[in-house]
């Protein structure tokens, strides 16, 4: 999987993805990577998809509009430490990933949910908590579904803003990958003026 | 025939049965009509299940084989039934436990595989009709409810784990453990999350005010029923008389 996004999408640039409906990405990614773990029995009790997922999750950010997980600890910033300890190997969170845990929150305006219970979050925290787990695993590919599904106009306009940032820094590690539908594109046109973004006009076939 | 939907009456009473012999018995012919019995019901109602029970069966597989030898070679008694050079390797009583002891497995994933389809309504019809309290059916229901759920939450948690790089199975056993009490933290969270949801919603819905709440749909044993009872009668009957 990683091969073909190496083909569809090739390094240095972002790319806007125009898709039909605003699932169209999550649905493709959701069939392939979660919809195995629900029916597949193929080789043993979770399937084929079992056996390569955590390398294609090294490699891959994933951000639907509906989580297809669960969160594994019960404060937010222990969230997202935990997914900085996995990308470094650890299958436990050290002092110095709960230190960045809380600085990323810090950067998007999140600190006061550091303690919150990840459960209890509203639709549009958790995504962007789940955005965060997925951008701390400092993927080779970040692909957001459709970025302004479930949020508020304001964390839309934070997200665009974080993206922005860190993509005209040097600490921009993934090539990110945005569906849009059109005539929703009000959020991503500031993205668009940028020249890291390329637009595609369809969804290529896998 | 055995496509059609039998009461649960019915197969409650091959439960019984079958799992009334399995433990009992200690030769082997009733456990293993018992088994025929259920092999011919599971690949008749649901063919396709009957060869995913197989490869289910075969992940305990080697364990059972490993205490299948052990019975062998330590249970020294009974008649010899093979020696080498004069020295007796294996005894009729070692031979029977571990032949039982397969035995009584596959009757009991079969049968798990049998309860496993019936409907959660059926359930609770057949409990309302033999007049059992509401509160008791819906605690029942809610437990059965809760084995999908629970394990649902378990894949959600194990996926989002792999999602994260973590390859469980290259973990060693200290990883393996860390590992499990991440995913049974929140699958506890949940759990009891979901139980106080459940809970609440039966409770503003009226369960629990009143002892027994009489559903009007009809309940009755069909033709078919009849037929399997008579069957697992005659069965059971041969069994107590006959063999």
């Amino acid at each position: 999987m990683i091969e073909w996004l190496r083909q569809n999408f090739p390094t240095g640039i972002n790319y806007l993805v125009r898709q039909d409906d605003k699932e169209q990405i999550n649905s493709f990614l959701m069939e392939l990577l979660v919809a195995p773990f629900q029916k597949g029995r193929k080789h043993n009790l979770w399937g084929e998809v079992a056996e390569r997922l955590p390398l294609i999750g090294k490699k891959l950010g994933w951000v639907p509009n509906k989580i297809p997980g669960t969160f594994l600890t019960d404060t937010v910033e222990g969230e997202i430490a935990d997914a900085v300890a996995a990308a470094d190997s650890h299958l436990q969170p050290l002092v110095s990933h709960f230190e960045k845990s809380r600085n990323l929150l810090q950067r998007f305006k999140l600190l006061y949910l550091s303690q919150q219970h990840p459960l209890s979050l509203s639709q549009g925290e958790t995504k962007l908590i789940w955005f965060l787990s997925q951008w701390v695993k400092k993927p080779e590919y970040l692909i957001i579904g459709h970025l302004p599904s479930g949020i508020s106009s304001q964390r839309i306009k934070d997200m665009v803003n974080f993206l922005n940032r860190e993509c005209n820094s040097s600490i921009c590690y993934p090539i990110i990958i945005l569906g849009f539908q059109p005539g929703y594109t009000e959020w991503c046109n500031k993205l668009i003026s940028h020249q890291e973004w390329k637009v595609v006009s369809d969804w290529p076939e896998y | 025939m055995l496509k059609a939907n039998f009461h649960f009456l019915t197969i409650f009473l091959i439960g019984c049965s079958a799992t009334f012999w399995a433990v009992y018995e200690i030769k082997f012919i009733m456990p293993l009509v018992w088994l025929i019995f259920l092999s011919i019901w599971i690949l008749f109602s649901t063919p396709a299940e009957f060869k995913m029970f197989f490869r289910r069966f075969a992940q305990i597989g080697l364990l059972l084989l490993i205490i299948s030898v052990v019975q062998i070679i330590f249970r020294r008694e009974g008649e010899v039934m093979l020696s080498l050079k004069g020295f007796p390797l294996v005894f009729s009583n070692g031979f029977r436990e571990a032949m039982l002891l397969w035995i009584r497995f596959m009757i009991i994933f079969e049968l798990a595989n049998i309860f496993a389809q019936v409907s959660l309504f059926e359930f609770l019809l057949f409990l309302n009709k033999i007049r059992f309290s509401i509160r008791l059916s819906l605690l029942l229901l809610t437990a059965l409810k809760f084995i999908p759920f629970m394990f649902n939450e378990a894949k959600k948690g194990l996926w989002v784990m792999r999602f994260r790089g973590i390859d469980i199975r290259k973990l060693n056993i200290k990883g393996k453990y860390i590992a499990f009490r991440k995913l049974l933290m929140p699958l506890l969270f949940r759990g009891i999350h979901y139980a106080s949801l459940s809970s609440l919603a039966l409770e503003l819905r009226g369960y629990g005010a009143v002892e027994y709440v009489k559903i009007s749909q009809a309940y009755p044993l069909k033709a078919h029923d009849y037929c399997i009872l008579t069957v697992i009668l005659i069965i059971n009957l041969v069994g107590i008389f006959v063999l």
